[in-house]
């Protein structure tokens, strides 16, 4: 979402478009909510044209819908385990006959991230400054 | 015992990750001019085809062709000697210093020269680095660097490639000497999409989406520098699906799908995200327009890349009769549309039909019968073969 946010604030404060890339003709988004041993995740998935059919999946369940009018709403709910103390990433696809789009949210504890390898700027004579990792 | 061990393990963890070899003994402390050599290379993945899906490869190395090097001093952090690696990747240097002193290699996704003016830069604008292992100055040092994926800087090195390869090609069929700069805006958890927008181009790194090692994405983006410095582009801009669109939308789009096929001479469009991703075979698939409709119809950016790959690609393995080439199809951006007054039929705006009369016009009217059998009869796309490069029989 936050992406189209942006190509679309390019389009209005511009007369030059942007040029997205190839995206599949469906939006997706995930929510969870808190329940006993886990998280109920639903994913949301909207249409933007006219589907001959789609296919969502989430967390190991597979539903396949039939023909999806532009704007018309998809949605599949999984409850996903999780241990107390825990987190996990779920990955939800929509998927249509060429192109599918994913979403990925994490539920339950904040995963621990590998820190990011420091970056040190340096400056070549030109002036370019660069940020070495090693 | 277990104290002498413990304080052993301590000044081998003083010494940091970055520890080279010991530098050559016989210099150290000994001013004069010193001499180091390498290769660069990055950890590739490259794009594999996965039933409907798109997967990415196991790491291999790569050479990193013309990215910037340079020798810092790790004491102060001073740029000694700086140069370019060549397409094998190697770089050599000589360069004034002390025996011993702690230097290393940093190499950056950054050109400096006018051919490959390309720079692959941070969302706070600074351009990736890499730095190697420190080594001690010495009479010859070979010191070769490889810029891992755990490091978080493969992918930039990756994006740098594949834009040397595409403004390789640009040089190639284009003949210009000084492409305006262009710059890749690239990292880890970069959410702002993928787009080109004045000369540069946006690259998502998300978790549900990281585009740094999708090849023809990135060169998809590039197509659309390509037609806005050496051809025309009218497209509106904005999302495109592959549905029927605005035939100057689709046409933008399509060919720059097609740019980022013709330059890796694959037909294989392959986008991974967290879902497996989607690919294409532009050679393979058929997507249709509506034969009885007007020129100025809605048309998918599939159908366009697809005829664009027919008329180009040949002989071998083809599944048409046309023995184009990528390079005459993309001298139509600079040819014709460019500079050319456009018919006023079609969109208003260039789109397939105007590259179509541009194809006529290059290359002549002896492949009417073979480009009538792609365009009418496989895409069904209702082109009136009557444009200023003449009328087919």
């Amino acid at each position: 979402m936050k992406q189209l946010v942006v190509v679309a604030a390019l389009l209005v404060c511009s007369a030059v478009p942007a040029h997205a890339k190839p995206t599949a003709p469906v939006e997706v988004r995930l929510a969870a909510t808190p329940v006993r041993g886990g998280y109920q995740v639903t994913l949301t998935a909207t249409a933007t044209h006219d589907v001959p059919a789609l296919v969502l999946e989430l967390a190991g369940k597979r539903v396949a819908f039939p023909a999806t009018r532009a704007r018309q709403i998809r949605t599949l709910v999984a409850t996903v385990t999780v241990a107390p103390g825990a987190g996990v990433d779920v990955v939800g696809v929509a998927r249509t006959s060429t192109r599918n789009r994913a979403a990925v949210l994490h539920v339950g504890a904040a995963a621990a991230k590998p820190a990011a390898p420091p970056a040190i700027t340096r400056t070549l004579p030109d002036g370019r400054e660069i940020a070495e990792v090693r | 015992m277990r104290r002498i061990v413990l304080a052993i393990l301590l000044l081998g963890a003083a010494c940091g990750d970055n520890a080279g070899p010991p530098a050559d003994a016989s210099v150290v402390g000994i001013p004069g001019t010193y001499e180091v050599s390498g290769v660069v290379r990055y950890e590739d993945r490259a794009p594999l085809v996965n039933g409907a899906d798109a997967a990415l490869a196991d790491p291999v190395p790569q050479v990193a062709r013309g990215v910037t090097v340079a020798l810092v001093a790790d004491n102060g952090g001073a740029v000694i000697a700086m140069g370019t690696t060549a397409d094998d990747g190697s770089y050599t240097f000589t360069f004034d210093a002390t025996g011993g002193d702690e230097v290393h290699i940093l190499v950056s996704t950054t050109s400096m020269t006018a051919e490959r003016p390309i720079t692959v830069r941070r969302g706070d604008n600074r351009i990736h680095g890499f730095g190697g292992e420190t080594f001690g100055a010495g009479v010859i040092v070979v010191e070769d660097v490889l810029v891992t994926i755990a490091s978080g800087e493969a992918e930039a090195f990756n994006i740098f490639d594949n834009m040397v390869i595409g403004m390789d090609r640009v040089h190639a069929v284009y003949a210009d000497p000084l492409p305006p700069a262009l710059t890749v805006f690239w990292q880890t958890g970069s959410t702002d999409g993928t787009y080109y927008f004045e000369h540069a181009i946006h690259l998502l790194g998300e978790s549900s989406d990281d585009d740094g090692f999708d090849d023809t994405v990135m060169l998809h983006e590039l197509g659309h520098y390509v037609e806005d410095v050496e051809g025309r582009t009218d497209s509106p801009g904005g999302s495109h699906d592959g549905s029927p669109t605005d035939p100057r939308l689709a046409w933008s789009e399509g060919w720059s799908t097609y740019f980022g096929m013709a330059v890796r001479d694959q037909p294989i469009y392959m986008d991974t995200n967290a879902g497996g991703g989607f690919n294409q075979n532009l050679d393979s698939e058929v997507t249709k327009a509506v034969l009885n409709q007007s020129l100025s119809q809605k048309v998918s950016e599939d159908m366009v890349a697809q005829i664009l790959w027919d008329l180009g690609d040949a002989p071998a393995s083809d599944d048409d009769t046309v023995a184009g080439t990528h390079d005459a199809d993309m001298r139509v951006q600079q040819q014709y549309l460019k500079t050319a007054l456009l018919r006023n039929v079609g969109s208003g705006g260039a789109d397939l039909v105007d590259f179509l009369d541009g194809w006529f016009v290059t290359d002549g009217l002896s492949h009417c019968a073979d480009v009538k059998t792609i365009v009418l009869t496989t895409h069904t796309f209702p082109y009136d073969f009557a444009g200023p490069g003449g009328t087919c029989p």
